[in-house]
């Protein structure tokens, strides 16, 4: 009799921990939201006191994986906008890492959230192409929005001519961050051609005594991480001459492979950048160790002066004007876009409550880009407004909130009264803007889609062997070719050409 | 006869003695109700996670994407495409001999180290040596990883430091092809060793003290006991693990993820990185599923296999 209790508390424990562990698992899935959330409301006004046309749907589910730290005060953020707005915001926090993946996996399983943002370049080419996100093109020009963001971006998001997102910030473009004391150090000028930015590597590896990687950068396959040495080559897929091409196979790559095989040899490029992280890199420059690191422009030029002036506080660092032989590349814009699995009237009623809110320019923008009044800035009594300081690090104050103000793309009605960026961020930007080049989008190939995976990782594993020297230039290009054809890069080609 | 009777060695006439097979299956389950209650929970969890999820194998034979509301049947096109690229076979490669040699480290580093372990008479300097070789394995192989790129860094880790007090270059271990498998057994044999001879101590535990006596008073010599009793004695767990591991021969990943980087992925690429490659990174479930399911069946195929020479050699095995 004892044994048949004790089996039977055995059992009933391990049934608990299984229900505990399904309905774990169940929760998470259900903060993915879903279309269903969006049901008729009382139709009560926006926060952007315009009459909507549309009923207000009881909730909106919306996923971030970037912006403020949840301790931040994303509760009160998410209260706020409740507020502003009078429906359920089910806000998802989703790791950065993994939002992709997570969102292929929302769709699959059917719980992908109203709200959700893209990069637009092929992420955003193949969720339209299939279907995954929402056409909002008669939305964004019956609401006013298309008129106040630049016709260019509108062109270089658009793909056939449909708008299928909103963008909130312009993007981010990668420029040269070089020690500028190291240079005063060697009575050398800022370079402004290959020539003289090599000249400079070789000086830094020289005669700096504390240099131990003249310029740092992870991995080789970027070339907006590595201007100087590609040039105008690029590795991926290119616009040139009225058709699309493959970067790889276009001649002034070879050259820029034996550029970076040369430099590598001679150690001015981080012997680890095959196996360096982003954090890595930026370990290497916190820690003196590095004299060139390529990195995002804006609020990142501050980040990485003042973290090595904490460690070195003689260090000065300056964003330096992309080398006379190329051009700083910005990246992919990132755009918000609806849940393409919506009916039309859902679609419409998450672009009213969200979308119209976010981008009224007024206070639905200055809750999504300057946060909580007293939480995440202070307004002065002329209604301008100042960042606070972050709750996790009250030592800095809070640079962005979900969107950077000063890199917003819908104009606001007084930008003035947003928070301004400080002097080192306004140069690193006005640096990008002098001489940084758009993403231009990748238009639909079905064949595309299928073989990314193993393409990207057959062109990084060409570069590196080449850069390394396991490989030469003319050898590594004859392997490519080979395995391009073999996995259909003309056929992809012809697609994007329109002609598949 | 009828099978599971059995005549009555004691009798001369046609006793039968009933076996439990023979009792009506509600007579069974409810003599072993509390038995089966316990079983429940973790019928349930194979039920929910291991064997409805295999109705998934069949999006191996669909165009799926995380779009697709419904399974578009394309029959084997998913395995023409496999089987047509270089890619995948050059992984089925890699996967083939990392994994051998890792079964063969495994097998032999594991017995070796439990068969030293068995010779240390202080209790306490065997337990404290048992501890600390379990350690590695409770780290997560992404602090592994860490640990092990800073050790072998070539521009300031401990390993080229070493190597450069004896005049020898640095090397980039992990982004050299010659050198990379060589690491990744290195580091998986330092994590795995000690949680890999708990199962081989158990069995030593239960070799026959009244045969090494034996042997010991026939003039064997410590070697020669390891070698001709001890060894054999524990042979039948060597081969259980042996048949278990090749099981899972094709399921390599954590290790080979962490420490891979593109500068030698022609001898680190195996299946299960060409899966996520695949099905995670580019939602492409379809070919990843197919991939997944030739790994699985290969996998099946070499456990037959090698129990059916089990069987040969030993004259037993451990599936039916």
């Amino acid at each position: 009799m004892k044994k048949s209790i004790i089996c039977i508390l055995l059992a009933v424990v391990l049934a608990l921990s299984l229900v505990a562990c399904g309905e774990k698992t169940g929760g998470n899935t259900t903060n993915g939201g879903a279309g269903n959330n969006t049901s008729a409301g009382n139709g009560e006004t926006a926060g952007n006191n315009e009459t909507p046309t549309v009923e207000k749907p009881d909730s909106i589910s919306w996923w971030t994986h970037s912006g403020l730290n949840e301790e931040d005060y994303v509760q009160e953020w998410d209260a706020a906008f409740e507020e502003l707005v009078g429906v359920d915001l089910k806000h998802t926090q989703v790791s950065n890492n993994e939002y992709a993946t997570l969102l292929d996996t929302a769709f699959t399983s059917g719980t992908e959230p109203n709200v959700f943002d893209l990069s637009s370049e092929q992420r955003l080419t193949y969720f339209a192409s299939q279907g995954g996100v929402a056409d909002l093109t008669d939305l964004v020009k019956a609401s006013g929005i298309y008129d106040r963001v630049d016709p260019a971006v509108w062109e270089a998001i658009a793909i056939d001519g449909r708008i299928y997102g909103v963008p909130t910030e312009i993007p981010s473009g990668a420029e040269t961050y070089v020690r500028q004391d190291w240079l005063d150090r060697l009575n050398m000028d800022v370079p402004t051609n290959y020539d003289e930015f090599i000249t400079m590597l070789r000086a830094f590896r020289d005669d700096i005594e504390e240099c131990t990687v003249p310029l740092t950068v992870p991995g080789f396959k970027s070339a907006m991480n590595l201007p100087e040495f590609y040039w105008d080559a690029e590795s991926d897929f290119t616009y040139v001459d009225g058709k699309w091409v493959d970067g790889m196979q276009q001649p002034n790559f070879k050259d820029a492979m034996q550029r970076l095989h040369d430099a590598y040899a001679e150690g001015l490029i981080d012997m680890e950048a095959v196996t360096n992280t982003t954090s890595a890199c930026r370990d290497k420059w916190y820690s003196g160790g590095a004299g060139v690191f390529n990195y995002w422009g804006g609020k990142w030029g501050d980040t990485l002066t003042t973290n090595l002036k904490a460690n070195f506080p003689e260090a000065e660092v300056t964003g330096i004007p992309a080398i006379d032989e190329t051009y700083y590349r910005y990246s992919a814009f990132n755009v918000y876009c609806i849940d393409g699995m919506l009916s039309d009237e859902e679609v419409a009623q998450v672009f009213e409550y969200f979308f119209k809110v976010i981008f009224d320019g007024k206070e639905g923008s200055a809750l999504y880009y300057a946060g909580v009044e007293g939480l995440h800035h202070n307004t002065d009594e002329n209604g301008y407004m100042t960042f606070a300081p972050m709750k996790t690090n009250p030592d800095n104050n809070f640079q962005s909130v979900w969107g950077t103000p000063w890199m917003n793309v819908v104009a606001f009605e007084e930008p003035e009264k947003f928070p301004q960026p400080s002097e080192i961020v306004t140069t690193t930007l006005d640096t990008l803007a002098a001489s940084a080049t758009f993403k231009t989008n990748t238009p639909v190939s079905e064949t595309l889609n299928k073989i990314t995976a193993d393409l990207t990782s057959v062109r990084e594993e060409t570069i590196a062997k080449i850069v390394m020297g396991d490989i030469s230039v003319d050898e590594g290009m004859e392997q490519y070719y080979a395995k391009a054809k073999e996995l259909g890069v003309d056929q992809v080609l012809a697609e994007m050409n329109g002609q598949g | 006869m009828a099978l599971g009777k059995k005549k009555s060695p004691s009798s001369g006439g046609e006793k039968i003695i009933r076996t439990n097979a023979d009792k009506p299956l509600g007579v069974r389950l409810y003599k072993y109700r509390w038995l089966y209650l316990m079983y429940l929970p973790v019928f349930l969890v194979l039920l929910v996670f291991d064997y409805i999820p295999m109705v998934g194998i069949i999006i191996g034979f669909c165009d799926f994407t995380p779009f697709s509301r419904k399974l578009k049947w394309v029959g084997l096109e998913n395995f023409r495409t496999l089987f047509k690229s270089s890619i995948f076979w050059r992984a089925v490669k890699n996967t083939l001999i990392i994994s051998s040699v890792n079964i063969i480290l495994s097998l032999t580093t594991c017995v070796a180290l439990a068969l030293l372990i068995d010779e240390i008479r202080v209790k306490w300097f065997r337990k404290t040596v048992q501890s600390v070789i379990y350690i590695p394995h409770f780290i997560s192989w992404v602090v592994v990883a860490s640990i092990f790129t800073m050790l072998l860094s070539p521009q300031n880790g401990l390993v080229n430091a070493i190597l450069g007090m004896f005049g020898v270059e640095p090397i980039y271990f992990l982004a050299n092809s010659k050198w990379w498998r060589i690491m990744l057994w290195i580091i998986d044999r330092w994590k795995g060793i000690g949680w890999g001879t708990i199962v081989y101590m158990a069995a030593l535990t239960n070799v026959d003290q009244g045969m090494l006596e034996a042997a010991t008073i026939d003039g064997a010599s410590r070697f020669q006991r390891v070698l001709h009793v001890t060894i054999p004695c524990i042979s039948p767990t060597i081969l259980v693990v042996f048949i278990m591991d090749l099981a899972k021969i094709l399921n390599i990943f954590d290790p080979v993820w962490v420490l891979q980087n593109s500068a030698v992925l022609e001898t680190s690429d195996v299946i299960a990185t060409y899966v996520y490659r695949f099905g995670i990174t580019n939602a492409q479930y379809g070919i990843s599923t197919a991939a997944g399911l030739f790994k699985s069946v290969i996998s099946v195929v070499l456990v037959v296999i090698a129990n059916k020479m089990s069987k040969k050699i030993r004259g037993e095995g451990i599936l039916a």
